[in-house]
């Protein structure tokens, strides 16, 4: 299967989940997680860009799962507590689950980096659907007797999702394109955290009271990128490259020149 | 050596030695005849025509905007108008300008706006009446930075009336030597600068100095805008005063600046992915129009950051902040831009 059809079916299997522990079993079934992982190591060969791939695409569609944990299981420093996402015991606000431990170190090191990478692709992906969403809404919504997107109120919205979504996407492809490097994926996940809340924020003010429904939808995509974000947010992201000094936070995004 | 190694070597040396002072929003108020003749002669004017390519441009303008270095005189004839003329100019335009523009000694001006078309680029009433062999130029053009001391223009006319706006307009170059054309510097806000207003009265074109096609205008600029608009000149006018912020920065500030250097990482990235398209031969008039948008907010947030960060010279602050109302106007407004991206958005999801 070539890539774009392993994204579209990942989207098809995982779209029929019945919870979130059915959407957990489906991933570890398919074997996603061995994208990016050489063969040699028992892996399917390909990029760590391929597991970016799928992950975007089954969030860009509103769904969760726990593919970034499976390629690498992490235990996450977030506001005071450590946290596993995809362990037992709680739920974050869109459903999914996580568990909080009681003693336990964060990790650290390449399997941090590539989570942070793929937790970014999470968020762009749910950036990317909800900014496309927008864009469709507004473009056949109609009020005063035209299309919403006339206004310039309102297309300054639709613009402003679609722009923090290839913000986030262009950060996403500066990591990928230099994936050993940690401050660049901070850098990725930061921007791609700041443009969730953005884009969430806009898509449900130009859907209006029908985008608040459960029967639209659009909080699939919404609950989940402000669970995202948090983990964690940018508050607790920023201040780690804040102090890099100007030669070296200049060479980040460089990494493949 | 990488390329952009060697860029920065020559730089550095450059302003070790003295040739320049670094400062904000050097790609339009840094200007420098000399600084861009130097340019010309290492053979870094004219990249993108002359073999190289959008991506290594990008490089080079990158490290020149980073060092704020005087590149404002020849910056408009290498961005836009050197490509435009090697793509549909006359084999006499380009025999004529092209070798000057490279040396830095053609210094190109724009003759866009007027004072009744500013957003709204296609309501010009600038006409060019068709002459023997050529064209008279009659109108009057406005903000056009720097225009007293270019050596050409790029003019957009009206060479016809009778169609819908969009129709009937034509590119011209005009040498400023030229009879009938007066140049005046309009004062800004601090003081005579670059904004100038440019009369021309029954100026003369030769047919050979039409840029492409005789009413073919309007199609002609709107793609020239991607070049105009989604290079790195639009995310770092400000980035000498971010510079300067980093080195004053301390733990308590470290939030504020590390928000915009992962910002600036996924901006330049995002300057990278539309130079790569123009390599592709296409004009990304979206993506440009998005990291216009994004790059001049990121701009002026550099200020508020720098404002914020104690330590930071004030002079730097105060250079920045004045040039900072023309960022989100020039080249096109934030607003105008939404509509063109919010264009892109729903086209993306039709």
């Amino acid at each position: 299967m070539s890539l774009p059809d392993v994204e579209e079916a990942a989207v098809k299997v995982l779209g029929a989940a019945v919870d979130m522990r059915d959407a957990a079993r489906i991933t570890l079934d398919q074997g996603w997680h061995l994208l990016g992982v050489p063969e040699s190591e028992g892996g399917m060969g390909g990029t760590l860009a391929d597991v970016a791939g799928v992950v975007r695409a089954i969030s860009a569609a509103g769904l969760s799962s726990p593919l970034p944990e499976l390629h690498a299981p992490v235990v996450l420093a977030v506001a005071n507590r450590v946290v596993v996402p995809w362990g037992d015991g709680e739920e974050n606000i869109a459903g999914e689950p996580y568990a909080v431990l009681a003693s336990g170190s964060p990790s650290t090191g390449a399997t941090l980096t590539r989570w942070r990478i793929l937790h970014a692709a999470r968020l762009v992906g749910g950036c990317q659907g909800a900014a496309s969403r927008t864009a469709a809404y507004a473009a056949t919504r109609a009020q005063f007797g035209r299309p919403i997107a006339r206004f310039q109120a309102v297309s300054a919205l639709v613009a402003e999702a679609h722009a923090q979504s290839v913000l986030a996407a262009a950060g996403l492809e500066a990591a990928l394109a230099d994936p050993g490097n940690d401050f660049v994926a901070i850098a990725a996940l930061a921007t791609a955290s700041r443009a969730g809340g953005v884009v969430a924020r806009v898509a449900h003010q130009v859907h209006g009271a029908i985008g608040i429904t459960r029967e639209l939808g659009l909080e699939r995509l919404t609950r989940r990128l402000w669970a995202w974000r948090d983990l964690p947010g940018e508050a607790e992201l920023e201040p780690l490259l804040g102090l890099l000094g100007e030669q070296r936070a200049w060479t980040l995004g460089a990494g493949d020149e | 050596m990488t390329w952009r190694e060697q860029v920065r070597e020559q730089v550095d040396a450059w302003r070790r030695d003295g040739v320049f002072t670094p400062r904000s929003d050097s790609w339009l108020t840094g200007y420098d005849e000399d600084f861009s003749r130097r340019l010309g002669a290492r053979g870094w004017i004219g990249l993108t025509w002359r073999g190289r390519g959008f991506l290594d441009r990008f490089v080079l303008t990158e490290e020149l905007l980073r060092a704020g270095a005087p590149v404002a005189a020849h910056w408009i004839a290498d961005r836009q108008i050197g490509p435009a003329v090697a793509r549909l100019g006359s084999a006499k335009l380009k025999a004529g300008l092209l070798p000057g523009i490279e040396a830095g000694e053609v210094r190109f001006c724009l003759g866009m706006s007027e004072p009744d078309a500013g957003s709204d680029l296609a309501s010009v009433r600038t006409r060019a009446r068709r002459t023997d062999g050529g064209w008279l130029l009659e109108g009057q053009k406005v903000w056009s930075s720097h225009a007293h001391r270019a050596t050409h223009a790029y003019v957009l006319a009206r060479t016809s009336t009778e169609e819908h706006k969009h129709q009937g307009l034509t590119e011209f170059v005009l040498d400023m030597t030229s009879p009938g054309v007066t140049a005046r510097q309009i004062p800004d806000l601090r003081g005579p600068g670059h904004f100038c207003e440019v009369f021309l009265d029954d100026v003369f074109v030769p047919d050979w100095a039409v840029l492409g096609t005789v009413g073919d205008g309007w199609r002609q600029v709107t793609g020239q805008l991607a070049f105009e608009r989604g290079g790195p000149e639009r995310v770092l006018s400000t980035y000498p005063l971010l510079a300067l912020t980093m080195a004053a920065a301390g733990p308590a500030d470290a939030g504020r600046v590390g928000e915009l250097v992962a910002r600036l990482t996924a901006l330049r990235r995002l300057g990278k992915q539309v130079a790569a398209r123009m390599d592709g031969g296409e004009a990304p008039i979206g993506p440009a129009a998005t990291l216009k948008m994004l790059g001049n907010r990121f701009e002026v947030d550099v200020i508020e950051a720098a404002r914020a960060v104690p330590g930071v010279p004030r002079a730097a602050i105060d250079e920045a902040l004045l040039a900072s109302p023309g960022f989100s106007l020039r080249g096109g407004t934030t607003e105008v831009l939404g509509v063109v991206i919010a264009r892109e958005a729903m086209g993306a999801v039709a």
